[in-house]
């Protein structure tokens, strides 16, 4: 079989603020949202796609992962692979403060990725599941509407689940 | 606070999918406290479609599995000397519950995915049964029907597989005294609070002990000696013999006869381990097909040589009753079906993970006081599961 120049097709996404960002047909495919509205018009290959819920921030973190997964797709399964992608996936994700974390989450689920959404979501779990409620509440922008004697009565019921919390230092 | 900043805590909070999606991979201890986070989390934490999912899950993730073991020592003539809580893995050795139960009479009967179904001895000798979740801190008492019953409670086994529902079935064997089946089931739904009496009658063997059910995909299995075990599937209520593996079935080289038999259960497989007279650290673990056919071989473990190069466990030279594994648990983890056992052996609680071959020494264990005329140093343990779940009693 002869390795003939395949031409990639390329597919132009628009941005919140306005970027565009070239991208090869396979990455953009992994993004759900996107296939699934080229499964329903074919012919609308030659458009720019707006994404108004995406930086280019956002984008351009998510390029990325989506392009360095599929490489990893490429290569035969085995252990070791497993590993580099576990060890990609946690680099991935340290970097990121709290508030990057949650645009890439609402970013993943507007495109559609499900493996970089279950991620996600798993490193934010892991991210709080040691941390005190206040933490919680204040990560994700809620009120407390609990008056404080059913505050006091509840940790009195439950104390044994509010020990062993890490200190908020973020 | 910038209203960008607001904006993408705001969006992930106010959809309940991708909010659930979060909750839904957290253990269960800070799902408890979360509660309390607002009004709105208690109600969707709280709610059983989310304990339903939340134990779908726990079973999916090999990070969820057993936390902690218990056991206590199973002497009928003197009360338990207490629950020793061996830890599986660091995060969870504290489990304050049973700081509560230890101080009065109670013994663990049966620990059933999360659920544990207690029994507890007041000064009347009188015995009453509980369910409970140490994880939410909750206790039901098993109230039996007095009405229309005869004979009286002789064994309370619990049946409750989260991944099917989130209630659960107790059943209650009385022992009916002038009558013939000399036994008769009575079953208890949480769905309905209420009892369904007389439902199934039967004699057994006398050798199948029926306080010590194993509950497995379904069904509650009474193991007896090498040849008759029952096992009762508790939707159709049906009873059935199982056959056991015969005595010395491809028994290790050198050894001349059994030494115990440990029948357990880990996510959905039935599991046989025996060892072997004189070697006591070689163990042949069967498991029970599905579709109840036979037994076959999973996996073959010999601790022998890994034991003794492990200085902290103590090991007494190859003679009969030398060595004393006192209770044995397989855990299957999910991933590639490896499994983990925990042996209790000379007072240790040993780790042993059957994939890698490594040894993880878990604890010490205090031996039990003995009993007039006992043979061995420690007595026979029951080694309950123990998950960290949401479900309610």
């Amino acid at each position: 079989m002869s390795m003939a120049a395949v031409e990639t097709k390329k597919i132009t996404l628009r941005t919140a603020d306005n970027h565009e960002f070239e991208v090869e047909e396979a990455i953009a495919m992994e993004f759900s949202t996107i296939k699934t509205f080229f499964d329903e018009n074919p012919d609308a290959s030659e458009d720019t796609i707006p994404l108004p819920n995406v930086t280019s921030k956002c984008l351009s973190a998510i390029i990325e992962y989506c392009k360095s997964h599929l490489a990893f797709r490429a290569r035969e399964t085995s252990s070791s692979i497993d590993e580099q992608v576990r060890t990609y996936d946690e680099e991935f994700v340290k970097a990121r403060d709290n508030e990057s974390l949650k645009e890439l989450i609402l970013a993943a689920n507007y495109l559609n990725i499900k493996a970089l959404l279950d991620m996600l979501n798993q490193a934010v779990a892991d991210r709080i599941k040691n941390k005190s409620v206040e933490y919680v509440r204040r990560f994700f922008g809620l009120e407390n509407d609990y008056t404080p004697e059913e505050e006091a009565a509840i940790r009195a019921e439950n104390e044994w689940a509010f020990e062993g919390v890490d200190p908020d230092d973020d | 606070m910038s209203s960008t900043i607001s904006s993408a805590a705001d969006a992930i909070a106010s959809n309940e999918d991708l909010l659930t999606e979060i909750l839904l991979r957290l253990p269960a201890k800070p799902l408890l406290k979360f509660k309390f986070v607002s009004k709105e989390w208690f109600s969707l934490i709280s709610s059983s479609q989310f304990c339903l999912f939340h134990a779908r899950r726990c079973r999916d993730n090999a990070s969820f599995t057993a936390a902690v073991l218990l056991f206590h020592c199973d002497t009928s003539h003197t009360p338990p000397t207490g629950f020793h809580v061996v830890p599986l893995k660091n995060q969870c050795s504290k489990v304050p519950f049973f700081d509560y139960l230890g101080d009065s009479d109670v013994r663990i009967m049966q620990s059933c995915n999360g659920l544990l179904l207690c029994r507890s001895c007041d000064k009347f000798q009188y015995l009453s049964y509980f369910i409970c979740n140490p994880s939410t801190n909750k206790i039901r008492i098993v109230s039996f029907p007095q009405a229309e019953v005869d004979g009286f409670v002789y064994a309370v086994n619990l049946a409750f597989d989260p991944l099917k529902s989130v209630h659960y079935k107790i059943i209650s064997i009385r022992r009916l005294v002038w009558v013939a089946p000399r036994f008769q089931i009575d079953i208890y739904s949480s769905k309905t609070d209420s009892w369904s009496v007389k439902v199934l009658n039967f004699t057994k063997p006398d050798d199948v002990w029926l306080n010590c059910g194993v509950f497995c995909n379904g069904a509650i299995h009474w193991e007896g000696g090498d040849r008759s075990s029952l096992y009762l599937d508790v939707e159709n209520m049906c009873l059935k013999a199982m056959p056991m593996p015969a005595r010395m079935l491809d028994a290790p080289e050198g050894s001349y006869g059994e030494s115990n038999r440990f029948l357990g259960e880990s996510r959905g497989h039935l599991h046989l381990t025996v060892n072997y007279k004189p070697l006591c650290l070689q163990f042949n673990i069967f498991e029970m097909a599905a579709d109840y056919s036979d037994w076959f071989l999973k996996y073959r473990m010999n601790l022998e040589t890994v034991v003794k190069g492990f200085p902290e466990i103590p090991l007494y030279p190859d003679e009969e009753g030398g060595n004393q594994v006192s209770a044995l648990c397989v855990i299957r983890s999910k991933i590639d079906e490896v499994s983990t056992v925990v042996v209790f052996v000379n007072g240790k609680a040993i780790s042993y993970d059957l994939h890698d071959g490594t040894l993880t020494k878990l604890c010490d264990l205090e031996p039990c006081p003995k009993i007039h005329g006992h043979q061995s140093n420690y007595e026979a343990f029951h080694v309950y599961q123990y998950f960290e779940t949401l479900s309610c009693v």
